[in-house]
């Protein structure tokens, strides 16, 4: 796991609604085009480090790349043929909560072609349906 | 110099956002003009005509209603939850000789002289620019020349050349573009992490022990 918070207020969380659309973190505010998500999903820390990983390999040393989403959610998972009770398991694994709309990634320095295509192979490593965006018009 | 363009708007009687809805699958678009102590006007526009004046980032109108034509400036939109679609404009009526302070689209032309070093990439970390100035000087988008940029060096906001009768209306060293040269890929950065992986330190916790001391001191 490559991202986690530092400080923490509390150990564990409860789940929370997971329907909601997304009214910030919604347009390309860093980059020149971003990834967006159609979807909600709770998205690991293992699974942004992926899509940065994939990114990385096929820019080699062109362009910028923005991660949008942190994962600060701890998801606890109780431990395999363990009776239920005995209160919330331990944290298994950080996640960042992703609600359709949410810009997961964005880059810069790059012409479009790359950016799409950049951005096509970190949508690979996603579990949501994502779209290739552009910045915004602006009043 | 801003010339007005031109579109024409119908009042809109039932607002709310059922009505709205009708109305943009009828191929209209919602908007209202408000400001100068007139009571607001609920209008709809041509969706195609005003979008694609919207997507050229005008920023100056002359809105058609009836028999009357108002100047008004784009003052705000609205945007669904993927960004994809214009929901809402907001204009404000104007004159044109009326200062106004408004965010510039900016357009960097030229090939930056830092760009010939290997991995270098132009960073625009800004689009627009805020400025002040008369309606009638106002133009939707400003040219800045970055061919003189090298690496390391930055375009701030105060460095932009602006036509004569605008003032900036932002922090002059706001930092508009920069010359970055990328860095070798970090393919140590995850074997820290993952050396360095450890349970978050836990705020709620450490209070709460403080808490305790407090009280235990204050029974003795």
């Amino acid at each position: 796991m490559a991202m986690m918070p530092k400080r923490v207020k509390h150990r564990k969380e409860m789940r929370r609604a997971r329907d909601r659309k997304a009214t910030k973190g919604n347009y390309v505010a860093y980059g020149d085009y971003g990834l967006q998500s159609t979807e909600g999903c709770w998205l690991t820390a293992r699974q942004i480090e992926a899509g940065r990983i994939a990114a990385q390999h096929y820019l080699k040393r062109q362009g910028k790349i923005f991660i949008r989403v942190f994962p600060d959610k701890p998801v606890s998972k109780k431990p395999l043929e363990t009776r239920m009770g005995k209160g919330k398991a331990d944290t298994d694994y950080w996640a960042a909560r992703v609600k359709p709309g949410t810009v997961l990634y964005e880059i810069a320095g790059v012409p479009e072609d790359v950016a799409k295509r950049t951005l096509v192979r970190i949508a690979m490593k996603m579990p949501v349906r994502c779209r290739f965006i552009g910045r915004r018009v602006t009043a | 110099m801003s010339t007005a363009h031109p579109i024409t708007a119908e009042p809109r009687e039932k607002t709310g956002s059922r009505h709205c809805r009708r109305l943009r699958e009828a191929g209209r678009l919602p908007a209202v003009l408000y400001g100068h102590k007139k009571p607001p006007a609920h209008l709809s526009l041509d969706a195609r005509e005003a979008l694609a004046h919207i997507r050229a980032g005008e920023k100056v109108y002359e809105i058609r209603l009836g028999g009357a034509a108002e100047t008004a400036l784009l003052k705000d939109l609205s945007y669904d939850h993927l960004g994809a679609r214009i929901l809402h404009a907001d204009f404000e009526r104007v004159d044109l000789s009326e200062e106004v302070t408004v965010n510039v689209h900016l357009h960097l032309v030229g090939e930056a002289a830092g760009l010939k070093h290997a991995g270098a990439m132009l960073v625009q970390s800004q689009t627009e620019l805020a400025v002040r100035c008369a309606v009638r000087d106002l133009k939707d988008a400003i040219d800045v020349d970055v061919s003189a940029l090298d690496v390391g060096g930055a375009l701030h906001a105060g460095d932009v050349p602006l036509p004569a009768g605008w003032t900036l209306a932002q922090e002059a060293d706001a930092v508009l573009a920069t010359i970055q040269i990328a860095k070798k890929e970090a393919e140590g950065e995850a074997v820290e992490a993952e050396a360095g992986e450890a349970e978050p330190e836990v705020i709620a916790e450490v209070k709460d022990e403080g808490e305790g001391e407090a009280k235990a001191e204050s029974k003795e």
